[in-house]
């Protein structure tokens, strides 16, 4: 027996034009379902993670994608780029003060709501020559809009559109190699994001002796911007010709200037001073690495 | 620890008020009052008092109101007389002015059975020591119970399965909570149901 069954087309179209030898139009529309959600109130992935299926009470995520992109190669280079809309109904979030952990009713601690994603990738990219790489920006938004069920449900942030925790604003990525010679090549890559929306708190009040912060509205705050500049230098020695092996040598630097990127924030009270603090969580600071490859 | 600026908003009263009256004790004895603060910004290292704001509190049955009045060394606003609040069959309507808004809230005192006995006991869970804790439960109302063990530590219960009877049961202390030599106090709360559903959530 089946508590309800969904029936979703997921039709993909995709156009392609070309306007000469060197430069072409593109277009697409994508329809999709998605028959289980993620439903969780951290920052970061966590083996906690809360999935749900679609059921009587959660309707799947329908998603319309549209895109239209442009293309053109020139003799070294090429310039990609794109702009999205997705349409996306029946987003579900959490509704203030829920526990997600073990709760077997999760349908009482969730409202549905609908989510809109838009932008506008480019691409520039360098194909030919000792140094190549590539530029890509991205500007874009991921927000979501919860209202409550009835009038007197005040839903999420009032039912207006704030953020998705996936929002990144600009997400630029710089990548550069050269080649010297035969033996050494070089690469370096600089990562730029938006911090993640986040929810601070906004101020503390106290009742019965305890301090108990008062957090604003979801996701109006940002974490830090995410960046850091990796560096390698890859060193080919002269193959032995009694030997089949081909060895190769990397020598690289993870986040070179040992950027401290915020993984988590967390805000408490500090048990010995009594006073709030804000602690981040990091995970990769400067990480030097040494590789050696063999084909053979 | 990192320095984060965080958005503040505009200030709120927040009013804190409890009544615990000790009235087998002669005088009677007033526990707590109103205690009336605004909230802050979040790294703050206080919350401001608010020591000038008009406060009553309105026996409604009779019809008078009894002006409560702040007291420096508590900071808790209380009345002249604690005996003025000793009436169980009649709501009472606090009432606080302040800066041209007015807050008002309306309830009644709960009475709640004395604890008979508290000591500590011999008996051990999870490496947590025992008090044991007895009383007599009223026969004559539904009492709903909240136990405060000092130290933040709280127990909530009903008398459903004790009307009426003596009933006994034993509290476990952490022993980083406590230790050789510490004085605890322990008190009892008459609570109204529907607080007593809530405390039971958290």
């Amino acid at each position: 027996m089946s508590l309800i069954s969904f029936n979703n087309l997921e039709p993909r179209l995709g156009f392609s034009y070309l306007l000469n030898e060197s430069s072409s139009l593109k277009a697409s529309y994508t329809h999709m379902a998605q028959y289980l959600h993620l439903l969780s109130n951290t920052n970061s992935p966590t083996p906690l993670d809360v999935w749900t299926p679609s059921g009587p009470f959660v309707k799947p995520q329908l998603q319309d994608q549209y895109a239209i992109g442009y293309f053109k190669n020139y003799e070294n280079y090429s310039i990609e780029t794109e702009i999205f809309f997705k349409d996306i109904q029946n987003r579900i979030d959490y509704i203030n003060g829920a526990n997600l952990i073990a709760n077997d009713a999760v349908e009482q601690i969730i409202l549905n709501g609908e989510a809109r994603a838009y932008g506008l990738e480019f691409l520039l990219r360098k194909n030919n020559g000792n140094f190549t790489g590539w530029i890509a920006y991205t500007w874009s938004r991921s927000e979501q809009r919860t209202p409550g069920r009835t009038q007197e449900e005040s839903g999420i942030n009032g039912g207006n559109w704030y953020f998705t925790p996936f929002d990144k604003t600009h997400d630029i990525s710089l990548n550069g190699s050269y080649k010297l010679d035969s033996k050494w090549s070089f690469n370096a890559n600089f990562l730029f994001q938006t911090g993640q929306p986040a929810n601070y708190p906004v101020g503390q009040y106290e009742q019965r002796g305890l301090t108990i912060p008062i957090y604003g509205l979801r996701n109006q705050e940002r974490l830090p911007a995410y960046h850091r500049l990796d560096v390698a230098a890859t060193f080919i020695p002269s193959k032995n010709a009694n030997r089949k092996k081909q060895s190769e040598w990397t020598f690289g630097i993870y986040n070179l200037y040992n950027r401290k990127n915020t993984q988590s924030l967390n805000f408490r009270e500090n048990t010995d001073t009594g006073n709030n603090e804000a602690l981040r969580t990091s995970i990769f600071g400067i990480v030097p690495s040494v590789t050696y490859n063999f084909k053979f | 620890m990192i320095q984060v600026d965080v958005v503040n908003t505009t200030p709120r009263i927040s009013i804190d008020g409890h009544f615990n009256l000790f009235t087998q004790e002669t005088p009677v004895r007033l526990d707590g009052g109103v205690r009336l603060t605004k909230s802050s910004d979040y790294f703050d290292l206080s919350v401001p008092l608010i020591t000038d704001a008009t406060v009553t509190i309105t026996h409604l049955e009779l019809g008078i109101t009894y002006p409560l009045i702040y007291q420096p060394d508590t900071t808790f606003y209380i009345p002249e007389n604690p005996l003025i609040l000793t009436d169980f069959n009649s709501d009472y309507l606090l009432r606080i002015f302040y800066k041209g808004e007015i807050f008002e809230s309306k309830t009644s005192f709960i009475p709640v059975a004395p604890i008979q006995s508290a000591i500590q006991g011999t008996k051990t869970f999870r490496n947590k020591d025992e008090e044991s804790i007895s009383f007599k439960d009223n026969a004559s109302r539904d009492d709903y119970y909240l136990f405060d063990f000092g130290l933040d530590l709280y127990r909530s219960f009903e008398d459903r399965f004790f009307q009426g009877k003596e009933y006994g049961f034993s509290y476990f202390y952490n022993s980083d909570e406590v230790s050789v030599g510490d004085t605890i106090t322990i008190k009892s709360h008459g609570r109204k149901k529907n607080i007593l559903l809530i405390l039971k959530t958290f």
